[in-house]
């Protein structure tokens, strides 16, 4: 089971250098210009790789990308598709 | 002029903002996001934005940086540099600091623009800025040079290490944006999709052609980029008539976009340049869009576009998507490897459009050079470098590069400026960057002696715009070798296990 911390860390490897921005679950990732079309692409591969879970391509939007918070239960659900 | 425009433009780029705010005055100019300006209102902010840049001591000639991507303030400033007869010199925000500083100080830039409270990111402590207006903020880095000509720099890569900087004047850019505004019988009714950064030329499309036939820019959100499905959610929604973007983009919104489901209804025009469309994407689009037409538009950033095509309904895979012929006042010519005109060669590209220059150190260095036309005229003509055949209908087809230039997602790219960049990592005794053939076509991988990967990634991440960092870096013990001892770059990149071996 990935947490949602663990979301922040598997984004903040695959953004484009930028010293000293610190990457929490709330960070406004699209609004602070901070994940570009290949960050895109990385995080998606990545969590594929690190979670076994595949965002369909219908998925891939910029609404499940606001935020590590946001992406991150977008994939939990997939990962535990029963009710909570 | 024909197809209906009848804007007077003059000779100078402001001169079509200040016509279109006269005769368009109500009708949208630019969307962006909720906000929407009209032409008024954008010509009155430009010479508020001009005028206060003027006491800010910016002139004629004065050149200065402008860090924003696209979008209305983006459009405002470009404008009221362009005004002031400055030259506007686009840098991408985001690129790294090392980057930056090379074109601010290679183009001796003596001010850079940025949105109010922005960073300044360069390698230099940056000096505190001065507003101006409520959007931008004005960074004095120097004293402005001598008073000269205006225009734009378009920074691309350079095979040396340092971007080159492209100096095109105003009618440099005129002669294209007129030419094509015609062509595609834009209009005051025209939605054109602007999506091109102000750093490429085909942001010289999205502003200036749209603002001469007083049409509507509208910008796509910047945090929609990354995303296809939003992009192609956006074109239907934002109803867009009029398109120009790189063919990697058009893949991507038929491939991942789902545009096949949801094609835009409005679409009547979708152009591309800067790098081959795949054929059969191409085919499918015309399956699609019936109604559009499609346009091949060719031309490196120093001649803008030069020559087109416009792709035939009826064109099939069968058929090559070639570049077409040269626009109108301008010409082209194919010369031998002895300097010949022949039907084969190089491609040497003269005419209204040709760059002023390359930026180098503060001085203008022209590369273009007299060349001798079939016509017996000896006419200023910038080699391309690019390789082409000319086909018994006169048309023209690309076949390649002479020289290391390659393009990755319609970015073009210096194979020796990622080179230069790997070399300087510490630690790296050897590297070679390559364009791949085989199974990972079009990437560029590094083959590198005496680092990790990892390291190397991370070095280079330092230094180079993600636009230019290699997409796999390869440790190798020893390169793969040619008959005369060379370094076997066609082994390289038909390489396909990661170490070389067969």
């Amino acid at each position: 089971m990935i947490s949602v911390n663990d979301m922040c860390v598997l984004i903040a490897g695959r953004l484009p250098a930028q010293p000293g921005v610190l990457i929490e679950p709330d960070t406004p990732l699209l609004e602070a210009g901070l994940l570009d079309s290949l960050a895109v692409m990385a995080v998606v591969a990545a969590i594929t790789e690190e979670t076994g879970v595949e965002i369909p391509e219908s998925q891939i939007v910029a609404t499940h990308f606001r935020s590590p918070r946001h992406l991150w239960e977008l994939v939990a659900v997939r990962l535990d598709p029963a009710p909570r | 002029m024909n197809g209906g425009n009848t804007v007077p433009a003059g000779d100078r780029l402001d001169h079509i903002l200040t016509t279109a705010g006269r005769e368009h005055a109500s009708r949208p100019a630019v969307v962006d996001g909720g906000r929407t300006t009209t032409y008024a209102q954008l010509a009155e902010a430009v010479d508020g934005t001009a005028r206060r840049l003027a006491a800010l001591g910016i002139r004629a000639g004065t050149r200065v940086g402008l860090m924003m991507s696209h979008g209305a303030d983006a459009t405002i400033a470009l404008f009221a540099l362009l005004r002031l007869g400055a030259v506007a010199a686009p840098l991408q925000p985001g690129d790294p600091p090392a980057r930056l500083t090379r074109m601010v100080t290679g183009g001796r830039l003596s001010h850079v623009l940025t949105r109010s409270g922005a960073r300044l990111a360069l390698a230099a402590d940056a000096p505190p800025a001065t507003r101006v207006g409520d959007q931008l903020d004005c960074h004095a880095l120097g004293e402005p040079g001598p008073a000269g000509e205006g225009g734009i720099v378009l920074f691309t890569s350079g095979s040396t290490g340092v971007p080159k900087g492209v100096l095109l004047n105003d009618g440099n850019v005129l002669h294209f944006v007129r030419w094509v505004a015609a062509e595609f019988r834009l209009g005051p009714h025209d939605r054109v999709g602007a999506q091109s950064p102000l750093t490429f030329d085909l942001s010289t499309f999205d502003i200036f052609a749209t603002a001469l036939a007083g049409a509507c820019a509208v910008q796509l959100p910047e945090h929609l980029r990354g995303f296809p499905r939003d992009v192609v959610a956006w074109l239907a929604e934002q109803r867009i008539t009029v398109f120009y973007a790189v063919p990697t983009l058009y893949h991507l919104l038929l491939n991942r976009g789902g545009l096949a489901e949801r094609p835009p209804a409005d679409l009547r025009i979708a152009a591309f340049a800067g790098e081959p469309f795949a054929p059969d994407l191409l085919a499918h689009y015309l399956r699609l869009l019936p109604g559009a037409a499609f346009y091949n538009l060719y031309g490196p950033t120093e001649t803008n576009v030069c020559t087109w095509e416009r792709i035939p309904p009826q064109w099939t895979t069968d058929e090559p998507i070639t570049i077409g012929r040269p626009l109108p006042g301008m010409a082209a010519v194919l010369l031998d490897e002895a300097g010949g005109p022949a039907d084969e060669g190089e491609l040497f590209v003269s005419g209204p459009s040709v760059l002023r220059g390359y930026l180098e150190d503060g001085t203008l260095r022209d590369p273009a050079r007299p060349v001798l036309f079939p016509d017996g005229t000896r006419q200023r003509a910038y080699p391309t470098g690019d390789r082409a055949r000319r086909l018994p209908d006169g048309r023209l087809l690309l076949l390649g590069r002479r020289d290391g230039q390659v393009k990755r997602r319609g970015i073009r790219i210096e194979l020796a400026d990622v080179e230069a960049a790997l070399r300087a990592v510490p630690g790296v005794d050897e590297g070679v960057v390559v364009q791949k053939t085989g199974p990972h076509a079009g990437q560029l991988w590094a083959y590198v002696r005496g680092a990790e990967a990892q390291v190397v990634l991370t070095g280079l991440a330092g230094v180079l715009p993600r636009r230019m960092l290699p997409d796999r870096v390869v440790p190798l013990d020893r390169f793969p070798t040619t008959p005369h001892g060379k370094t076997d770059r066609r082994a390289l990149a038909a390489a396909t296990f990661p170490g070389g071996e067969p």
